[in-house]
């Protein structure tokens, strides 16, 4: 089976040399419609009973370029190169690879064609795209698992003179689940982009817009974008009402009538749903009726994060990372040994906890796990780790895939749970905690336990385990008793040939063993073979029937073999539909317990993130410890963020990095909003984005990087960072960062914590300023929500004077004496202290980028210039005098210096400089003296 | 249990009670996120046979249903407790560490080599392998590292981690055999396959077997496997590939390398300084082994190795060959570029280290007589004597090179032997000094901003320069292009040649000029070729391509060709089509040895050449064999005698030659002693023992005189490899002619204009426009005017508001700098220009978090690189310096970096600034400097709000605002947001200009007393006195 694979790969263009065949199959390809942009065609094709697949034109360019690395590949179809169709293709295995890559990570879609019989046409028959994965499952999971679910969703918007509702509804196909939700927005729809990082959206179906002109549709494209989802567009008259209640009650479960649920209500949402459901094309999968459940989601059960936290906070992987895992927080934490667990971290990233008992809960699981290491590394090492993907084994099972080798992957999963339970129920702690490992894990397990004890029973009872060492999974034949019968015939039929074989040897008096061999050939069966050069043996005589001479030697049989060959292969025959009927049945049971399958997995799951989190906890350079949390009551979230020691943990873990811990002190109405200065690399956006990522890992329920840490739970955490250009987007830096500090605005309450990293860069100095202070302004007193602002506006430290619980705070600078080189030595200590910080030291980093001296010196004089501000004590001459008086005074000293020159002050001696003074005076006093303005300086 | 019996169909309907679906026992939903699916069961509907009774009831003995849970909990039987033990020993954890342990003890390890430290493992794993494993397991010894592709029969195999790997990278399947892991492909697919292994990253090695199964059966190895031997080897760097393959261009971010795969090896020395004052000597060898190409070049760098990533941004290289160890900032250099899949690169880069125990990179004694002797050896074999002068004056060269080059030489030299690729270091001609005077110098930011070989949004080619440029038809014509645009001229002669041979290409009617364009669409990729006939791998099929495409070349413009006598107004032009014929006369010579029918009958080795003479052996073997034929058909009488048949002949039947057929009727005259060979139904046909021993004899003599011919073959291609350089010069002009062809197609779009170069620094456009953007923006593109003039006016500081269309304009004059001195034409309505000799440029850049760099630093980083490196002759473009850090800093370090451009680097300077006070320094130097801004129209609406109209026109004067408000309009932030942010604006702004006027005051109050004489340090009224005057003069 292998060999006949590695031969797959060798499939080669040659197979497919009927020319007229080429030139109809071009001619069809270019008189197809142009296709969405995004899009690859493969067409199915076979060739000696291989499946393969043939791209064209620009996909077999991209083919050649993205799998084989050269264009070489590619073959032209119907003519040489300019004139003919490129063409490269793919065999089965390369093709499932090239489309994990293609939908999981490039974002393209997929249709596959295959050829209409006999009518030299073509047709679609599946597609698929990154959220709807349904019709190339079987390619793409069969031999590996599914870090992560793909969702698709639809969405429509109603505006109305108020406000904008929108109406969303999602699936995972794979799990079987419609989710609904209709919600208000604002003007930038964050509550939409919420919901797409909490539910991970990879595409999203919207109304297709094509004289581009609908506003709303354009801004939703751009939060789409921004979070990295594939927009599909589809007919509006797809988002019809008309079809769905009776479309659902067909695919949901359950007796009541859809247009009694509560959801039914959300008109959008149902419109929605009513795409979704064409989209997928979920009604054509009879199979599926009455198996979806319908759930609605509840955008405030979750907190929630914008786009841009979710870079700031480095919460999943991205390529920049390159090959450093824990720069991001999933990599971090993902120290699961299951599939399903992975999912679920990643899903639980997205969807950090608001109910405190929840949170509690998940912390003190992981606490039973920190502190009893040996059942924490029995668990991961001897009982997770080999656990295999339940979903997808139970999505096998549903779809009719699955075969005698999964029914034993069950198995093994099986009669591992007793040693799972046993080991749980080894946890000696805290009474209350072991009532609750009880109840969240043991009880269950033996409840699970129970329900597979007869499918465990079958298995035992019906698998072939002598089989099994060959690496052949069959019924056990004495498990039927007609199997068994047709087994004893096949194998009579064997032995009786076996005793022809020593017969015949005798007889040639050729050894058995050796020279005269009984074998099952291809294409005649059981018979004998003998080498060429002793083939004269058998020659001219009529008792045996000569078969082949090849070069392996002569093949024949006597016309006893030949009968018994013929027995043989009847029997075999029977015994091979026996065994199909009966392994169909078989896996017919086993796909009875899915449902059991599925809860098992996700009980799985569950123990897994826990365990994991519990090893991170444990394993990090400094332990993690459990933070305190406080609930939210009323308005205002209750309590403070008090950390000590607080650290980053992707940053702490990496080679090179010596991290400085610190403290952090967030006092509701006291220091709830912070403003942070101090010098370039101080690691102010490390200390910002630290606070954030240690909430957000509180409330997922993992312990934090902190020495002790008390926190509230926030309802969202909304970052600004640094954000890059984009040309060709035509956004310039400045219009981005106002657009995010827009969506936080709107979207932020007083429950939420707001990150913000320079704010104001992009444009002048006083607008830039203008807006920080009215933006921090608004925030501490309008939403009053904690925020920790890091600037380099020195100026906005005195919004302190006015908001008294803005605290100001700076990153610490050890300045040393002048060294040889006249510089200071600066030491950057990346502490954080309260306090205002008056120098950014941008200076002196200019003097460690090794400027010219002179420009050094001269932007030193430039900046004390500027600084050197407030000499004059008292405004009066300024103020005293109106801005005319003050100008004609200028004028006149104006013309002093003209007369007096500046070219060589420096190298005037002091007569020459004393001289050209009186001389000045005596020319102007007058008019100097004339001056009120000049005159009152004088005095 | 249920007694009652049902049939398996009714069984399975799911409308049966037992069956309903239903939902999983109630849980905790904080631990289920996802609840379970509803309970379903499979559809099936097989038919009722006579044993579906009884199944049904294993059906309903095991089915799922929740309600008879505490049934089945009834105590097993002792025999169903022994069946459970033995399915658990099976496939609880025995089972599977069972395959684990197996393959631990016989697979290789990480390394690829078994260990020998474990004595005892290896003994008896010894004595398990079959011969080929010995084989394979010593190979793999000798070779670590190395992905080794061992050919087998008709295949080649992978065995061990390479089998999983290969398995992995060319989705085949891998299974266990023997002792090992294995995979395979089919021999014919052996270039394809490795390409892909080579691509993702590995070094690969090809071992061939080397004796055929005709000369094995007669030589001393006749019970032993077939020798097998390493014969090649590749990694990214050093793959040569077949000539017909197109260079790949990636158009997205992850297709490979641009067509260009340098090999660069990276030497340095440190030279003192710690820290960021730290200084090392860099040495670099980059050679292109496809094409021959070498580039060399040492230089001083400082602690952001900017230099470093200059060359490395130019030179692209899909392969590193580092030593051992690196300084800190040149490895953090080096991670960044190899980790970053996405960047100019396209594919990863592969990184090869040499071995600690190579002295090269620090012996610089070890190293230079390493290249001598190499040299030295490479003149001795030359045979010709004016190759010998040749090579002395080069060898005189190479050796006078600086320290670290040679170290690097070394080191390359050293690498490529075991890739059989040394042979390039002998093409001297093309070894090219990286910064030689003759071209202009574009730093890494410059090429990234200006997006001039990739686009800076996903990192492809499209809407770069390059694309822009870029209408060659040769795949060496594109990669000269290529060096073209990454490097511009600065000698106006050569530049005036260019252009005026552009202007007539266009303009001519010579009858040449359609003719070399037909031609340039069908040539192979000569470059490529001629290299793989210098490395003697090039097969006789690709050969005769190139030498066919030469000769068309030469005859084309050949003395007697009918156009040879029409001459070009461009000298140019004029020695590119006359260095053309040149070759006529090689050619033919070199053609007419071949027999170019044995070719296209399909590289036909043996029947190559014209005449064997020149080759014994090939006549000696073609003799004997000639010989056996003869005794073949004498023998035929015998066999007639004995089958009593005059007409039996010899036939053949599926490649088995010198049968004997007989019918099957016949047989009893068929002797014991012959042998059957295969047979149909009619009749047999037989190998007589004679036959056999015959066949044999001749089967070794055709297997030597393919030896033979293959080594005629390599002589050939020396013969021809000979000539190399004269080859390759017509490759070269034809390169340049594709190129100058290409920028032909570029001059002829409508809006450009042929730039007129002047020795004085000027630059002056008319209407010019940003090449790439205008194809964006179809038809709406605002030209703009550059002037500068480095007598006059040669700095412009440029303010206004955001979205203005500032950016486009900086990248746009850069841009048409750029294009001028590629030699093409430019979008513009006119434009004369003076030669600059670099542009540089610093833009805007993100910050990285993790290496731990601010955006400040690097930003500052850059620009001090700038303010070293730029003269008098450069253009200059700084974007926003100075944001980032306090307002006062960033104004003092803007304002005096603009004073040194201004008064002491002198250079063109496009200074973009947020910063209005830098207007005032301006002033003072209006001579040199001006103001502008991009104009736009504001229309109040009330007070204290307007909207902004742009015009993307570059207006003289400063805007005194940014108007960043109206952006935050714009986006929408709320309305009382504004109003503060507008008043806090106004604050700030009368803040500073009530303390300016304080300073004024305070300033004249100083000024006025020393006038009247009643303070008297002097240093005070110098400085006051200087101060007031840029105050209040300026």
């Amino acid at each position: 089976m292998f060999k006949r694979d590695s031969v797959l790969t060798s499939l080669h263009f040659d197979d497919f040399t009927d020319k007229p065949e080429q030139q109809n199959f071009v001619k069809f390809f270019r008189a197809l419609p142009e296709k969405e942009e995004g899009t690859i065609y493969l067409f199915e094709r076979d060739a000696n009973q291989r499946r393969y697949y043939t791209l064209h034109g620009e996909d077999a360019v991209y083919i050649a370029q993205a799998v084989y690395k050269t264009t070489s590949a590619i073959k032209y179809w119907g003519g040489a190169a300019p004139k003919g169709l490129a063409t490269t293709s793919l065999t089965h295995s390369a093709a499932e690879s090239f489309l994990r890559d293609a939908l999981l990570n490039k974002q393209l879609r997929i249709e596959i064609w295959a050829p209409k019989k006999g009518t030299g046409q073509w047709s679609v028959v599946r597609k698929a795209s990154p959220g709807n994965l349904q019709d190339v499952e079987d390619y793409l999971f069969l031999n590996s698992n599914l870090t992560s679910a793909p969702v698709v969703m639809a969405v429509k918007l109603a505006a109305t003179a108020e406000h904008k509702i929108v109406g969303v509804s999602f699936a995972d196909a794979s799990i079987r689940e419609i989710g609904v939700s209709e919600f208000v927005d604002n003007e930038l729809y964050s509550n939409f982009e919420s919901l797409l990082i909490q539910l991970g959206v990879k595409e999203c179906i919207i109304p297709l817009d094509e004289a581009h002109k609908d506003y709303e549709l354009i801004k939703l494209k751009g939060v789409l974008s921004r979070c990295n989802v594939v927009a599909t567009e589809r007919k509006r008259s797809d988002f019809n009402t008309k079809d769905i209640e009776q479309d659902l009650n067909r695919l949901l479960d359950g007796e009541i009538s859809v247009a009694a649920l509560p959801e039914f209500e959300m008109k959008n949402a149902m419109a929605s749903c009513a795409c979704l459901v064409k989209y997928l094309s979920i009604l054509s999968d009879e199979t599926a009726f009455g198996k979806y459940n319908l759930k609605h989601h509840d955008l405030s059960q979750y907190m929630r994060l914008d786009a841009s936290a979710l870079r700031a906070l480095n919460l999943m992987p991205s390529p920049h990372d390159g090959a450093s895992k824990t720069m991001s927080l999933f990599g971090l934490l993902n120290k699961c040994k299951t599939a399903q667990g992975s999912r679920l971290l990643g899903q639980w990233l997205k969807q950090p906890l608001l109910d405190i008992d929840s949170i509690r809960e998940r912390q003190d699981l992981v606490q039973i796990f920190t502190e009893d290491t040996e059942i924490r590394q029995s668990v991961q090492e001897d009982h997770l780790k080999s656990v295999p993907d339940m979903h997808r084994l139970a999505k096998r099972f549903q779809r009719g895939f699955a075969s005698l080798q999964d029914v034993v992957r069950i198995y093994q999963v099986i009669i591992k749970l007793p040693g799972l339970q046993a080991c749980l129920e080894g946890y000696s702690g805290d009474d209350e905690f072991k009532s609750l490992v009880d109840k969240v894990y043991i009880s269950k397990l033996k409840e699970h336990a129970t329900s597979l004890e007869k499918l465990q029973e079958m298995i035992e009872t019906t698998i072939d385990l002598e089989a099994v060492a060959d690496h052949e999974f069959i019924i056990k034949a004495d498990f039927d008793e007609d199997l068994l019968e047709l087994r004893q015939q096949v194998n009579d039929a064997r032995a009786r040939m076996d005793k022809e074989h020593l017969k015949l040897a005798d007889k040639l008096n050729l050894d058995a063993d050796k020279k005269l061999k009984l074998e099952k050939h291809n294409i005649y069966g059981y018979c004998f073979r003998i080498s060429r050069a002793d083939s004269g043996a058998i020659r001219n005589k009529s008792e045996f029937i000569e078969y082949a001479t090849q070069k392996a030697g002569t093949y024949f049989a006597t016309t006893n073999l030949k009968e018994l060959n013929n027995t043989w292969t009847d029997h075999s025959n029977q015994y091979e539909k026996k065994q199909n009927s009966l392994v169909k049945e078989v896996i017919g049971i086993v796909a009875t317990y899915c449902p059991i399958m599925e809860s098992l997995g996700s009980l799985v799951a569950h123990l897994d993130v826990i365990v994991s989190f519990a090893h991170v906890s444990v394993m990090a350079p400094i332990p993690y410890v459990r933070p305190t949390l406080h609930p939210i009551v009323g308005l205002l979230g209750e309590g403070n963020v008090m950390l000590e020691e607080a650290r980053h943990p992707c940053l702490e873990v990496q080679d090179d990095v010596a991290f400085i811990p610190n403290d952090v002190k967030l006092v509701r109405d006291e220091s709830e909003f912070q403003i942070i200065t101090g010098p370039n690399m101080g690691g102010k956006s490390t200390y910002i984005r630290q606070i954030g990522v240690v909430a957000l890992m509180a409330q997922i329920g993992c312990f934090v990087p902190c020495s002790a840490a008390t926190l509230t739970i926030f309802d969202s955490i909304l970052a600004r960072v640094g954000a890059g250009d984009s040309q060709l987007k035509g956004v310039s830096t400045f219009m981005a960062e106002m657009l995010e500090t827009a969506t936080i605005l709107q979207s932020a309450t007083s429950k939420s914590l707001i990150i913000i990293d320079e704010l104001g860069r992009g444009t002048s100095t006083y607008d830039g300023f203008g807006l920080a202070w009215a933006i921090s302004e608004y925030i501490a007193t309008k939403i009053k929500a904690f925020c920790l602002f890091a600037t380099h506006f020195h100026e906005l430290t005195a919004l302190n004077e006015k908001v008294p619980h803005v605290r100001n705070l700076n990153v610490a600078v050890h300045v040393g004496d002048t060294n040889d080189g006249g510089v200071r030595d600066i030491t950057l200590l990346y502490k954080v202290n309260e306090g205002v910080c008056d120098q950014s030291f941008g200076i002196h980093v200019a003097e460690l980028a090794r400027f010219p001296s002179t420009v050094v010196r001269l932007a030193k004089r430039k900046a004390d210039e500027l600084e050197d501000t407030g000499i004059a004590e008292n405004d009066e001459p300024v103020t005293k005098f109106t801005k005319m008086e003050v100008n004609q005074g200028n004028e006149i000293v104006q013309q002093c210096l003209r007369e007096f020159g500046s070219d060589d002050i420096e190298n005037m001696d002091e007569q020459a400089l004393s001289q050209r003074l009186e001389t000045i005076r005596n020319k102007y006093s007058q008019e100097i003296e004339q001056n009120a303005y000049l005159k009152d300086l004088l005095a | 249990m249920k007694s009652k019996q049902t049939s398996l169909s009714s069984f399975f309907k799911p409308a049966q009670p037992s069956f309903q679906p239903r939902r999983d026992p109630p849980s905790d939903s904080s631990l289920h996120d996802t609840p379970a699916s509803p309970f379903f069961v499979q559809e099936a509907t097989p038919t009722p046979t006579p044993a579906a009774t009884q199944h049904s009831k294993l059906a309903n003995k095991f089915s799922y249903a929740e309600n008879e849970v505490t049934e089945s909990s009834s105590k097993r039987t002792k025999e169903q407790e022994d069946l459970h033990q033995r399915f658990v020993a099976k496939f609880g954890d025995a089972a599977e560490n069972r395959p684990v342990k197996k393959f631990k003890a016989n697979d290789f390890t990480a390394n690829g080599v078994v260990q020998p430290d474990t004595p005892v493992l290896k003994h008896k794993v010894k004595t398990n392998y079959t011969p080929l494993e010995v084989q394979v397991v010593e190979l793999k010894e000798k070779y670590p590292g190395v992905l080794l592709v061992i050919e087998v029969g008709y295949k080649y195999k992978f065995f061990g981690e390479d089998a999983k790997t290969a398995s992995k990278i060319l989705n085949i399947a891998h299974y266990m055999d023997h002792n090992f892991y294995c995979a395979s492909i089919p021999t014919h697919r052996l270039p394809f396959h490795v390409r892909r292994l080579v691509n993702a990253g590995h070094k690969v090695g090809v071992v061939r077997q080397t004796e055929t199964a005709a000369l094995k059966a007669v030589g001393d190895n006749k019970q032993g496997p077939f020798l097998r031997e390493l014969r090649n080897l590749y990694t990214k760097g050093t793959f040569v590939e077949e000539m017909a393959a197109a260079d790949i261009e990636g158009d997205s971010g992850t297709s490979p390398g641009s067509g260009s795969n340098y090999l660069m090896c990276i030497v340095e020395e440190n030279r003192g300084g710690g820290g960021p004052d730290e200084r090392v000597r860099v040495g670099i060898v980059a050679v292109q082994p496809a094409t021959g190409d070498i580039v060399y070049d040492s230089f001083e760098d400082t602690y952001m190795r900017s230099e470093l990533e200059t060359r490395v941004l130019h030179i692209q290289p899909c392969e590193l060959l580092l030593p051992a160890t690196l300084s800190r900032p040149t490895e953090k250099l080096i991670q960044h570029i190899a980790l970053q899949r996405t960047t100019a690169f396209g594919d990863n880069v592969r990184v090869e280290r040499i071995p600690k125990d190579m002295v090269f990179a620090t012996d610089y004694n070890a190293a230079f007589t390493y290249v001598s002797d190499f040299y030295a050896n490479a003149t001795g074999s030359q045979s010709s004597s004016q190759g010998d002068v040749k090579s002395e004056t080069l060898f005189a060269e190479i050796l006078r090179l600086p320290e670290v080059i040679i170290k690097s030489l070394a080191l390359t030299v050293k690498y490529l032997t075991d890739f059989q690729l040394d042979h390039v270091f002998k093409l001297t001609k093309y070894f090219n000094h990286f910064s030689s005077k003759s071209h202009m110098t574009l730093n890494a930011n410059t090429m990234a901003n200006l997006e001039i070989y990739r686009n800076s949004t996903n990192y492809g080619e499209k809407h770069s320069l390059f694309w822009i440029l870029n209408h060659t038809n040769t795949s060496f014509g594109k990669r000269l292009l290529k060096r073209w645009v990454g490097r511009p001229l600065i000698n106006k002669g050569l530049l005036e040649e260019r252009t005026n041979a552009v202007e007539e290409l266009i303009s001519t009617d010579n009858p040449k000029v359609p003719k070399i364009r037909s031609l340039l669409k069908h040539l192979p990729d000569l470059e490529k070729g001629l290299c793989r006939i210098h490395y003697g791998k090039s097969s006789p099929s690709e050969l005769l391509q190139v030498l066919n495409a030469l000769e068309k070349v030469a005859e084309l413009f050949h003395q007697a060709a009918p156009v040879a006598d029409i001459k070009f107004g461009s000298s140019l032009l004029n020695t590119i089509f006359d260095c053309l014929p040149l070759i006529l006369e090689e050619v033919i010579t070199l053609k007419s040895m071949l027999d170019v029918t044995a070719v296209e009958r399909g590289n036909d080795v043996t029947n190559l050449f014209q005449s064997d003479e020149p080759w014994q052996e090939i006549s000696e073997y073609k003799l004997k064999i000639n010989d056996t034929e003869q005794e073949f058909q004498e023998y035929l009488t015998e066999l007639r005698k004995i089958l009593r048949n005059s007409t039996t002949q010899y036939v053949t039947v599926a490649g088995i030659e010198y049968l004997v057929e007989v019918k099957n009727t016949e047989l009893k005259k068929v002797p014991q002693n012959w042998i059957k060979i295969s047979g149909t139904k009619a009749v047999s046909r037989f190998h007589t023992p004679f036959i056999i021993a015959k066949a044999k004899e001749k089967e070794q003599y055709r297997d030597r005189l393919k030896i033979a011919s293959q080594k005629a073959y390599q002589d050939y291609l020396h013969q021809v490899s000979e000539r190399y350089e004269l080859f390759r010069d017509v490759v070269q002009r034809l390169a340049q002619l594709d190129c100058l062809l290409s920028l032909a197609t570029v001059a002829i779009q409508p809006g450009y204009c042929k730039p007129e170069y002047v020795d004085h620094l000027i630059m002056k456009v008319e209407n010019g426009r940003h090449p790439m953007v205008e194809q964006l923006l179809s038809g709406g593109f605002v030209p703009n005017d550059v002037e500068f003039d480095s007598d006059a006016s040669r700095t412009m500081v440029l303010t206004g508001p955001n979205m203005g269309g500032k950016s486009s304009y900086i990248r746009q004059v850069a841009l048409i700098a750029i294009m001028g001195q590629i030699g093409s034409y430019v979008p513009a309505d006119s434009a004369r220009l003076g030669i600059l000799d670099a542009v540089y440029t610093r833009m805007g850049a993100l910050d990285n978090l993790q290496t731990g760099e601010s955006t400040f630093m690097i930003e500052l980083h850059e620009t001090s690189d700038i303010m070293k490196q730029a003269t008098a002759r450069s253009l200059v473009i700084l974007d926003e310096l100075g944001r980032g850090t306090s307002t006062h800093d960033g104004v003092a370090i803007a304002y005096a970096v603009l004073q040194h451009f201004i008064a002491k680097i002198q250079s063109i300077t496009i200074f973009v600034t947020h910063y209005p006070s830098l207007a005032e320094l301006v002033n003072e130097h209006s001579e040199h400097a001006k103001n502008c801004h991009m104009a736009f129209i504001e229309n109040k609406e009330d007070d204290e709000h307007s909207t902004l109209t742009f015009l993307y026109k570059l207006t003289n004067g400063v805007a005194m605002r940014s108007y960043g408000l109206n952006v935050a309009r714009l986006a929408n932030l709320p309305k009382s947001i504004l109003d503060v942010a507008h008043q806090k604006a106004s604050e700030m702004e009368a803040k500073h200009e009530h303390a300016k006027d304080m300073q004024t005051a305070y300033r004249t109050q100083r000024f006025l007393s020393s006038i009247y004489g009643r303070i008297s340090q002097d240093d005070t009224v110098r400085k006051d006195l200087q101060l007031l005057y840029r105050q209040l003069v300026g």
